[in-house]
């Protein structure tokens, strides 16, 4: 079973964005790695910093004609793995 | 050192004040070029060795990679820090809007404690004040004909000075630069740095026993230095950037197009990543305004140097 995604998300501050015509780029500069976003992709950082999922989604559904339970599975899988490549921190930011 | 009032290094106007010998002996061989003066361009770097630290900057930590050392940085707003941690030694570059200040401290003697750390985070501190002159640092080899350079990208290890020597050594093609280059994207200018070629002590015995016997000074890494006289190759010292290659072991993998994200990673692997963020979302933008005017392609190892770009 896969843990809850919890939010508020944001960008990790080092995270480079690159925006070329049909996808965004971001890279980590402390792997050297890429992450290539697709145009939902883009949509959901651009979105960022969002307080949770739901609100993710939203932006997802506002953008593109897809149901609501759809923009919700597209942005939760999406955060998920920007957290997973440390693209995108989750949780409340420290204090300081 | 030419001058106490400085020297242009690509325009730029470079002013050290310094009163050690070692910083000044240092700074001839990374950053006097006076074949590349340049025409004149308003960015001014100043670098002054001061007595004593100025007050801790305050921010975020951030480590910059070099050369195999990791240099910590504390970022602030258009400025960045080192400090030895063991005391003494340091070094800050402050960015301004038509100039940068470098400030150091505590200059350690070669091969003293934290010696190496504060020449690598001075290096750092010098590229990030250049690069906010609009330059670019550029991390490969570089070969040239007919006025035309390529650039050959790829990880430490990829095979590119091997190339670079085999390819020279062949006919028909100049080396610009093993390492280095500082590249003008208004213009594509790429001007070679190097003062040499460093190459492992095997690459030598296989792929040029000639030089073998003879007495090369080895780097920090165990390479060795080869200087450019020794090499008998043709070298040009500056020319237009038309494309770069990814130095690849996979020879199916030419065939490929190069995707443009693909493209993106060879011009930052390229060009290294700035510390500081403002320097950083300018160089992100020069570098997808680079992807339409430049060629990117695929160069597989041992195959003949041919660049069809």
């Amino acid at each position: 079973m896969t843990d809850a995604l919890q939010g508020p998300f944001r960008r990790a501050p080092d995270a480079i964005e690159t925006d070329l015509d049909r996808e965004l780029i971001v890279l980590d500069p402390a792997t050297g790695e890429m992450f290539s976003l697709n145009e939902s992709g883009r949509c959901v950082w651009r979105a960022l910093p969002t307080g949770s999922v739901d609100e993710a989604a939203a932006a997802l559904a506002g953008e593109f004609d897809i149901a609501p339970e759809a923009a919700r599975r597209d942005a939760e899988s999406l955060l998920r793995e920007l957290v997973a490549q440390g693209l995108v921190l989750a949780g409340a930011e420290p204090d300081g | 050192m030419r001058s106490d009032a400085g020297f242009p290094v690509l325009g730029r106007v470079f002013r050290p004040r310094t009163r050690s010998r070692p910083l000044q002996a240092w700074l001839h061989d990374r950053w006097d070029r006076p074949e590349h003066a340049g025409a004149p361009h308003p960015f001014r770097i100043d670098l002054e060795e001061t007595a004593t630290p100025p007050a801790q900057l305050a921010g975020a930590h951030a480590d910059a990679r070099l050369l195999g050392f990791t240099v910590p940085f504390v970022i602030g707003r258009d400025a960045a820090e080192y400090r030895n941690r063991d005391g003494g030694g340091g070094v800050r570059v402050e960015l301004g809007d038509d100039g940068a200040a470098v400030r150091v401290w505590g200059v350690p003697p070669p091969g003293g404690s934290g010696s190496d750390r504060f020449w690598a985070a001075l290096d750092v501190a010098l590229n990030e004040a250049f690069r906010a002159s609009g330059l670019l640092p550029f991390h490969a080899a570089v070969l040239a004909r007919d006025g035309r350079a390529f650039a050959l990208a790829g990880p430490s290890g990829a095979g590119k000075s091997t190339t670079l020597l085999l390819t020279a050594r062949g006919g028909g093609w100049a080396i610009l630069a093993e390492d280095l280059s500082w590249l003008d994207p208004d213009t594509l200018a790429l001007h070679g740095w190097d003062a040499g070629l460093r190459l492992w002590p095997e690459t030598i015995d296989r792929f040029a026993p000639d030089l073998a016997d003879l007495p090369w000074r080895t780097d920090e890494r165990g390479k060795r230095f080869v200087p450019w006289n020794a090499l008998d190759v043709p070298l040009q010292r500056a020319a237009r950037l038309h494309g770069i290659l990814s130095l690849t072991g996979d020879a199916a993998a030419g065939a490929r197009p190069v995707r443009q994200a693909e493209a993106l990673k060879m011009l930052w692997q390229s060009t290294g990543v700035p510390l500081l963020p403002s320097v950083r979302d300018r160089v992100a933008r020069t570098l997808a305004s680079l992807l339409d005017r430049l060629r990117f392609d695929r160069q597989a190892l041992g195959e003949p140097f041919d660049p069809c770009l």
